[in-house]
């Protein structure tokens, strides 16, 4: 992913005057009105910048948790398959100890002499117990796991819900940026009418002197 | 304002020049000189060009961003189509699964119905009958009439109650499915070996498919019938209670003691509720294996008959085969489980990254939306500063 969604480049030429109110309102003719519009822009400028960082903040925070989200998915992935490769190798390993009780046992049912039958029996009986705790082992082990997968997708959840919010905000910093922008203009719409009023004012003077 | 000199032509000379951005040759890879080709003629003829330039660079360098932006969401939605395409792909594959183990899925969607039903009023009865027989064992420990008598009360609920008889119906059809299918096959091969001698490859076939089929007919009948588990998973406990009553002797009532309290605790989970899951776990483990160890030992030093003996070691191999079957099922299960979970990561991840994209060229077309204003307004600022100073120019010259 790149750094960032957000344009960095963006400006336009009412945000290419780097300079301060006074030097603005200089630079615009100096006068009352010039500062008042150079008050205005330099205003909507910082407030356009701090708009700009906060944008890249929270596009950086969304792509963070996107990428956080799809983390958890994989962990979470990972920890089922470990909990069913601990589950299902318990079971096997049980079911297998399970068999050969089971076998020890007919053995035993079969046996020439009682002797040899308590043998088998007693070695039946140890058998069925591994059997019981290899079945209860593999269970641990693959709760644990599934404790660490149902996690693992509340972080997910929790993520894309932080990503959510985020992109919500952007979208109101947007509309911010908007607002800013049109204060700048405005600015330079009253400057515009100013000096055309002027202008006018001048010219008739000339002809009234005339 | 900066104060420069009036020249009524500065907007006629504007458009033109700046319509020749590569007249004086730019050097590749460097952006070209804004004032290039261009022959200013004075301080506002030059701001102007200065800032049309810029501004049509500006507006040009967006544009191709935006082209770059679109190519690169038609990418990653080739790339999200062929994500998708894989995991449908691979779901339907999974549906196909015809291999050894043969498709769960579709066996468990067809027989739900009856399984569903014959688990939950089954289950109870079945866990409730070697609880029964360990409390009537603890109530008559110097009666072993007694407690047989409760053996023989429980075994005939085995037929006489509903619910447990269903059981037993469920198990006794799939094992005489089962067997039938045996016949099948066996009858299969008898043909199949007839006309195997003319030709090999129909042989072949043959011992496939009916291989196929019986392992189908195993699946359905024998692992996947919930009754047949019941009922075997009974008789293993009922015979491992029953041997250690037989052996009798205080041990005998500890082991059935430990084998009830494991039972007790898997149905009513009391040391769940009092210390959390994991004990629970743990006192089901260490009951069933003590109680386990404790009635083998006393079955090992008491000769038991032998009809109980070899009931009790063939449920053990039967449970221990379905184990083993349960054991393999759960581990492709959760490696299918993962593998789509991993898939669903993947897709989401490609559509994070066109989402990205997507806002990425909202904030592009944004701008050029706002530079071209811009531009326009600067055009506009240039146009109305040339034509005051124009008119200031022409009311002098009137005065004159």
């Amino acid at each position: 992913m790149n750094s960032s969604a957000i344009d960095s480049t963006r400006s336009s030429t009412l945000g290419l005057i780097g300079m301060n109110a006074d030097a603005l309102a200089s630079e615009l003719g100096g006068d009352i009105n010039a500062q008042v519009a150079a008050m205005v822009m330099v205003a909507g400028r910082e407030k356009r910048a701090q708009i700009q960082q906060s944008r890249q903040a929270e596009e950086r925070l969304i792509q963070a948790m996107e990428d956080r989200q799809v983390k958890e998915m994989l962990q979470q992935a990972s920890d089922i398959r470990r909990a069913g490769i601990s589950d299902g190798f318990g079971k096997i390993a049980s079911g297998a100890l399970s068999v050969a009780a089971g076998s020890l046992q007919i053995e035993a049912a079969t046996a020439s002499t009682a002797q040899a039958a308590k043998v088998l029996e007693g070695e039946a009986a140890c058998t069925r117990g591994y059997a019981g705790l290899a079945d209860g082992m593999a269970g641990l082990g693959s709760a644990q796991y599934n404790e660490a997968a149902k996690r693992h997708e509340a972080g997910a959840v929790a993520a894309d819900n932080s990503a959510a919010a985020a992109r919500r905000r952007l979208e109101d910093l947007r509309d911010e940026a908007r607002s800013a922008e049109e204060d700048q203009r405005s600015a330079i719409d009253f400057l515009r009418d100013i000096n055309q009023s002027a202008a006018a004012a001048d010219r008739a003077a000339i002809f009234q002197r005339a | 304002m900066t104060p420069v000199s009036m020249n009524p032509t500065a907007t006629v000379a504007l458009a033109p020049t700046v319509s020749q951005p590569q007249a004086a040759g730019p050097v590749p890879g460097l952006p070209p000189p804004l004032l290039a080709g261009t022959a200013p003629q004075d301080a506002l003829e030059m701001m102007l060009m200065s800032l049309e330039r810029m501004s049509q660079d500006s507006l040009a360098e967006t544009q191709a961003r935006i082209a770059h932006t679109r190519q690169e969401i038609r990418e990653q939605l080739n790339e999200y189509l062929k994500k998708l395409r894989e995991a449908i792909e691979a779901a339907k594959k999974k549906d196909d699964d015809d291999g050894l183990f043969g498709s769960v899925a579709g066996a468990v969607c067809d027989t739900i119905g009856e399984v569903v039903g014959t688990v939950v009023d089954l289950g109870v009865d079945i866990v409730t009958q070697p609880i029964d027989l360990g409390i009537a064992f603890l109530k008559n420990p110097t009666n072993p009439q007694a407690f047989f008598d409760a053996i023989q009360t429980e075994m005939s609920q085995l037929v006489s109650n509903g619910e447990v008889a269903h059981s037993v119906r469920g198990f006794v059809r799939g094992v005489g499915a089962f067997c039938g299918s045996i016949a099948d096959f066996a009858v299969d091969m008898a043909q199949a070996l007839g006309q195997g001698v003319l030709n090999p490859g129909s042989l072949r076939d043959s011992i496939k498919h009916g291989l196929e089929r019986l392992w189908s007919s195993f699946e359905t009948n024998i692992v996947q019938n919930e009754a047949f588990w019941e009922v075997v998973g009974a008789v293993t406990k009922a015979a491992l209670i029953a041997g250690a009553a037989i052996a009798g002797g205080p041990l005998a009532v500890v082991a059935i003691g430990l084998l009830a309290v494991a039972e007790a605790e898997k149905r009513y989970g009391i040391v769940k509720d009092l210390a959390g899951a994991q004990a629970s776990q743990w006192t089901v483990i260490v009951c069933e294996v003590a109680g386990s160890l404790l009635a083998g030992g006393i079955a090992a030093q008491t000769k038991l008959p032998g009809a109980l003996s070899v009931i009790q070691g063939s449920a053990g191999v039967v449970q221990g085969v379905g184990a083993m079957y349960a054991g393999y099922r759960a581990i492709k299960d959760a490696d299918e489980k993962a593998d789509d979970l991993e898939r669903q990561a993947n897709i989401q991840s490609t559509l994070n990254r066109m989402h990205e994209l997507q806002r990425l060229m909202e904030d592009l077309i944004d701008t050029l939306e706002e530079k071209s204003e811009s531009h326009k307004t600067t055009s506009e600022l240039g146009v109305s500063l040339v034509q005051t100073q124009s008119a200031m120019q022409a009311a002098a010259i009137m005065r004159a």
